[in-house]
């Protein structure tokens, strides 16, 4: 009789090694397997960021050997700069006609498509169909679609507009 | 009953064998996709270090492009002329440019007063520079113009106490039309107030480069 109670015991407590050995395997796995995810995900960030730097960083230095005035465009800061190679021309603060946080927000390098000479000094200078560079008008209706359009005090704006020709490139940086 | 005992252990133990199975193999499979992650980790890190070390790399070229001497901009547009470097903007003043008017002489000769624009560098520097009178000048007044060198062209103190010269004639100088800066109201050169005059005078000197738009 006390065999057979030994007997069952040990079949118990192996049956238990067994299954918590498993237990603590998958959790450990579980464990690093999410460490790794979470590494992965930060990696592929840093990465995208390396690269916008990366392509800004060519973009300067695409600029400083060409012969044309561009624009640097700070949406989060909400400055441009004029220039023209290594020298900044003029800088001036605009104000952009919806909320910049969005990840929708456009970055990167645009070409001038097309200047507009209005009425009254209202000039407007547009980059394909992305974005509007245009004269600040007083109570203007703050337009939530696509372009985003920038508005720039007159003065800025009229100095901007004459330096600049078509083909000009401008870079939205963040 | 033993044997009995014996068997009933026997087929316990590998009941349990088998049934450890699944979870080893599953841990095989979770292993197998740890390792696939580990390597892919791997591939990023090295991705990440090597676009940190090419911008890196650019960041150091372009800073070896950029220098730290001053420089002075003149807008034409809303006349403006600022002392700036880097990104700092030193001193601000209001300037006269380019009338833009046009002149046309009895002679045939034609005249286009507007400022030029584009990349220029200070090729001298003058104190008390004295203007030679050009053509139009005559032609303005309806005054006989006089033969090259002639010295009834000198004429000094209408350029202010300093002047900088920008080649082909044209310079950054003093004027007594004070009121009329922050107009296109010149011939061609740019005009400055005396203290602003003399601040970009003294900030500036042979080889500082002026961009004009």
């Amino acid at each position: 009789m006390r065999t057979y109670r030994n007997h069952i015991i040990a079949c118990l407590f192996l049956v238990l090694s067994v299954f918590l050995m498993g237990a603590d395997g998958g959790a450990r796995n579980g464990d690093e397997t999410a460490t790794l995810l979470e590494s992965r995900r930060m990696l592929l960030q840093k990465i995208e960021t390396l690269r916008r730097e990366q392509d800004y960083l060519l973009f300067r230095k695409a600029m400083y050997e060409a012969d044309s005035k561009y624009l640097v465009l700070n949406v989060t800061g909400r400055t441009g700069q004029l220039m023209y190679k290594n020298r900044v021309l003029k800088t001036f603060p605009f104000f952009p006609s919806r909320r910049l946080a969005d990840g929708s927000m456009l970055t990167g390098k645009l070409a001038l498509t097309e200047k507009v000479d209005g009425k009254r000094g209202r000039f407007r200078m547009l980059f394909g169909t992305d974005l509007v560079m245009q004269t600040k008008q007083a109570a203007a209706p703050q337009r939530k679609t696509k372009p985003l359009a920038l508005s720039l005090a007159k003065k800025d704006m009229q100095s901007v507009y004459s330096a600049i020709e078509q083909g000009a490139l401008a870079y939205i940086v963040r | 009953m033993r044997i009995r005992l014996k068997i009933i252990f026997i087929s316990v133990f590998l009941a349990v064998c088998l049934a450890a199975q699944g979870p080893l193999r599953a841990d095989e499979n979770a292993a197998q996709t740890e390792e696939a992650f580990r390597l892919d980790v791997q591939s990023l890190r090295q991705e990440a270090a090597r676009l940190e070390a090419e911008n890196q790399g650019l960041r150091f070229m372009l800073k070896a492009l950029e220098d730290e001497e001053p420089y002075l901009v003149v807008d034409t547009e809303i006349n403006r002329l600022s002392l700036r470097q880097g990104n700092d903007v030193l001193h601000t003043a209001v300037c006269g440019t380019g009338s833009r008017g046009f002149m046309k002489a009895e002679t045939g000769n034609n005249w286009f007063f507007e400022t030029p624009m584009g990349s220029f560098t200070v090729l001298g520097r003058e104190r008390n520079p004295v203007w030679i009178r050009p053509d139009w000048s005559y032609v303005e007044e309806n005054m006989p113009i006089p033969p090259e060198g002639d010295p009834d062209r000198l004429v000094h103190g209408v350029l202010g106490k300093y002047a900088l010269l920008l080649g082909n004639g044209y310079k950054i100088h003093g004027t007594k039309w004070t009121n009329l800066l922050g107009t296109h109201f010149t011939h061609g050169c740019i005009s400055l107030g005396d203290d602003d005059l003399d601040l970009i005078y003294k900030s500036v000197k042979t080889g500082t480069k002026v961009y004009i738009y």
